[in-house]
């Protein structure tokens, strides 16, 4: 049975429209980064480029795009009021949430790759592509990670917030922009530091301006968390969530909103 | 086959139910009662959506909530319109087919079935977002019926259904209670409910004020007299050898040919009715109780 949710939620995340959409949102990353490359000038190291591209463009929108395809897994049925046909159906509400959950995060994690592979067609140019070969695949490998450790925490949100989306674009915006540049090791608690350090982006000098440049500079943070550490927390996450979402949706009561009629 | 034990359920400050004891055999039961009144509480507590705050249900002897061996004999059309609107209706009830277990084959074949039973088997295939109010009913129906089960929950399931239709739901309906399956009916169209049983369940502010037989329900309300019409060319005549008898608290002669009496007990009255009419040779052309209808008995409850 989790196979047949897993491949009917799958093929409902990435039917034709989504999908049409999906390659729009890519096309308009494209453009996005041409737009920030001409503005930051061509003088770096294409690798370096190619890093900044990922970490102030590609994460962030892998992280709108998690809570987006998450947001399906319970809230939008819940909002919907289909979530009754979901709850009285011979299927283990926990088999239901994790068959839902696993195709959000294909869904969210292939999509997240296309936007890594864009950008790298963005900075690399044809010429260079076949030499930045690694860098892309490790940044494919740690955004799929990413995109499920996102999906991970979304989902709890829904299972436990009204209006989850907003709770997650607060998390994907707020959270993951601020608590980096937070004092001591609180970085360490941010699932964006985590893809890049697994992602092994070489350090570039950086002199961050605005807001979070300025905290940054205020704290002297530095951030350092092993490869390994972070492979081990990308995929912790999504483990511990997930098992956890199990668990919840199994056990709490899910009927229609009344207030979304 | 479902059973309620001093069940009562609270959102926070409110009740929705208040210690409910009930059992629901085999057969229809109508589910009555005013907005408010606890009905999609009581429904969603046997369908295992919620859990009792106190008490205990049962459906099949089991627990229902978050319970797959209960959900597999059971059958449930909700009350809301809402569906995946992209899909057509035979996409959903095959879906629907596909989580209650079914392989892909069985699902499309039982669909099928179950579409042809509620008529929608020549619509079936457009997107459901294109589907009148009707149309969406009798999907809901087919999905609800595509497992075979014993125990079916409907909740408002005649709302948006032509009369047609309507009629053929009813007789659909006692096709399935003949077949041995309990049938719980949520509706607030008493008139058609009264077609389809007349054991009833009727709840008011959370309580239950009523469960039985129409009948035997109406029978106890000694408040509010049986009306009793009866069509007779000479009404004066038979008014003046009624009044008489036990039980009768008024006698009106309405028209010429029409005579209505208030009755406080009709299991006695009508046998002396029928005794006077053979003796005194009366020709009585139609005998109706006319408040003795669900909505009838449902308004002097409430309204006691």
């Amino acid at each position: 049975m989790l196979g047949y949710i897993y491949r009917q939620q799958l093929g409902q995340l990435l039917n034709a429209k989504r999908i049409l959409l999906t390659l729009f949102g890519a096309l308009a990353i494209g453009g996005l980064c041409l737009v920030y490359l001409n503005a930051r000038g061509n003088a770096a190291p294409v690798e370096h480029t190619y890093v900044r591209l990922s970490e102030a463009i590609i994460i962030r929108i892998a992280a709108l795009v998690c809570a987006i395809y998450t947001m399906n897994v319970v809230s939008a049925e819940i909002q919907q009021k289909t979530i009754v046909y979901l709850v009285t159906v011979p299927v283990k509400r926990s088999v239901m949430f994790l068959g839902r959950v696993l195709a959000a995060g294909t869904a969210s994690a292939l999509a997240s790759i296309l936007f890594v592979l864009i950008a790298g067609l963005v900075a690399f140019k044809s010429q260079a592509f076949g030499a930045a070969a690694p860098i892309l695949l490790r940044d494919c490998a740690a955004i799929g990670l990413g995109a499920f450790a996102y999906c991970g925490i979304y989902a709890v949100f829904s299972l436990l917030l009204n209006h989850a989306l907003l709770y997650s674009l607060l998390f994907a915006f707020g959270w993951e922009t601020l608590v980096p540049n937070m004092p001591g090791d609180l970085y360490k608690g941010s699932i964006l530091r985590h893809v890049i350090s697994a992602a092994q982006h070489p350090e570039i000098p950086r002199a961050p301006n605005g807001v979070t440049g300025t905290i940054q500079r205020a704290f002297d943070t530095t951030f350092y968390i092993s490869p390994t550490t972070s492979i081990i927390v990308l995929l912790a996450i999504p483990i511990v969530t997930f098992a956890f979402g199990a668990f919840w949706f199994e056990n709490n009561e899910y009927v229609p909103r009344e207030d979304y009629e | 086959m479902i059973s309620l034990h001093n069940v009562s359920r609270w959102y926070g400050f409110v009740i929705g139910l208040n210690d409910i004891t009930v059992e629901i055999p085999v057969g229809i039961t109508a589910l009555i009662g005013q907005n408010g009144s606890g009905k999609s509480t009581m429904i969603k507590l046997i369908t295992g959506q919620l859990k009792p705050t106190t008490g205990h249900v049962e459906v099949l002897g089991q627990n229902p909530f978050a319970n797959p061996s209960v959900f597999d004999q059971l059958g449930y059309c909700p009350e809301i319109d809402n569906f995946y609107e992209h899909m057509s209706g035979r996409q959903f009830v095959e879906h629907m087919s596909r989580l209650r277990g079914m392989t892909k084959e069985q699902a499309k074949s039982i669909a099928t079935e179950m579409l042809q039973l509620v008529g929608m088997i020549d619509r079936c295939d457009r997107p459901i977002q294109g589907y009148s109010k009707g149309m969406r009913q009798r999907i809901k129906l087919a999905q609800a019926m595509v497992h075979d089960p014993k125990v079916i929950l409907l909740d408002e399931p005649l709302n948006g259904l032509d009369p047609v239709g309507r009629r053929e739901f009813i007789n659909l309906l006692g096709w399935l209670a003949e077949k041995g399956k309990a049938i719980v009916v949520s509706s607030h169209i008493l008139f058609e409910l009264e077609q389809m049983t007349r054991s009833i369940l009727l709840l008011h502010r959370g309580r239950l004020l009523a469960h039985g037989d129409l009948r035997v329900i109406r029978s106890l309300i000694d408040k509010h007299p049986h009306q009793i019409r009866i069509e007779t060319p000479t009404p004066r005549a038979l008014a003046a050898e009624l009044m008489h008898l036990e039980g009768v608290v008024s006698v009106q002669v309405e028209d010429q040919d029409r005579l209505e009496l208030q009755v406080k007990q009709p299991e006695f009255f009508y046998p002396k009715l029928g005794e006077i009419v053979r003796s005194s040779q009366f020709v009585v052309l139609g005998v109706e109780s006319p408040y003795n209808n669900m909505e009838a008995v449902f308004r002097y409850l409430v309204e006691a």
